[in-house]
């Protein structure tokens, strides 16, 4: 089966929240290896990882992952505004 | 570094690996009577030399044997989908390898010696750690 690539706001939320990598993996419980992958769009997560992601963030999960680009933040507040 | 330097750095140790593998085999199989030849054992012994050598870099030194034998609850599931990969090419290569070389034995008619067995268990346990050194 051919997988989708999943698109997601992870290096953006955690910069925000400004977490290294390896503490962001801690919370998740993975290596800090896999953040990177995660990140670089080059893995795309399970459910349960993608849950865990979005809990250490505090959001929703469709707002860390996507199945089309991410519009920028600041186009999106403009939008929740308008 | 560069991606593509890390990449032909370690392709070529595990090349020159894969070849030594090769080279003892063929060698031990080809000729028994001349397993006690001075030159047999110095070309053997460098051969071995490699292969120990290019084992080091390529799977000891990168952390891949570690890697392609750790246990499966110290994983997580992207080293496990990846391990998983690893795992599925190596078994498909070592069959294919190994039902060649049965082949070429009973066509033969010659019996296996420790050597080469030995080097196939070798062989079956650094080929995840190959494919995975390939695609890096």
């Amino acid at each position: 089966m051919e997988t989708r690539k999943i698109y997601n706001r992870i290096a953006l939320l955690r910069q925000e929240r400004r977490l290294s990598r390896k503490e962001l993996a801690e919370r998740i419980g993975v290596n800090f290896q896999t953040v990177g992958y995660l990140e670089r769009e080059e893995y795309n997560p399970s459910l349960d990882l993608a849950f865990r992601i979005s809990e250490v963030f505090k959001v929703p999960v469709d707002f860390v992952f996507s199945t089309s680009p991410m519009r920028p933040m600041s186009e999106e507040l403009m939008n929740k505004n308008k | 570094m560069s991606n593509s330097k890390i990449k032909s750095n370690l392709r070529i140790p595990i090349v020159s690996n894969l070849a030594a593998i090769m080279y003892i085999i063929i060698r031990w199989e080809l000729n028994p009577l001349a397993r006690t030849s001075t030159w047999f054992l110095i070309t053997v012994g460098l051969a071995l030399f490699i292969l120990l050598l290019t084992y080091y870099i390529c799977f000891w030194r990168t952390g891949l044997w570690k890697y392609t034998h750790e246990k499966v609850d110290k994983l997580d599931e992207r080293e496990l989908a990846e391990n998983n990969r690893a795992l599925r090419f190596s078994y498909s290569v070592f069959s294919i390898l190994v039902l060649s070389m049965m082949l070429i034995y009973v066509l033969a008619e010659v019996t296996i010696s420790i050597i080469p067995v030995v080097l196939l268990i070798y062989l079956a346990h650094v080929l995840p750690g190959v494919y995975l050194g390939f695609r890096k």
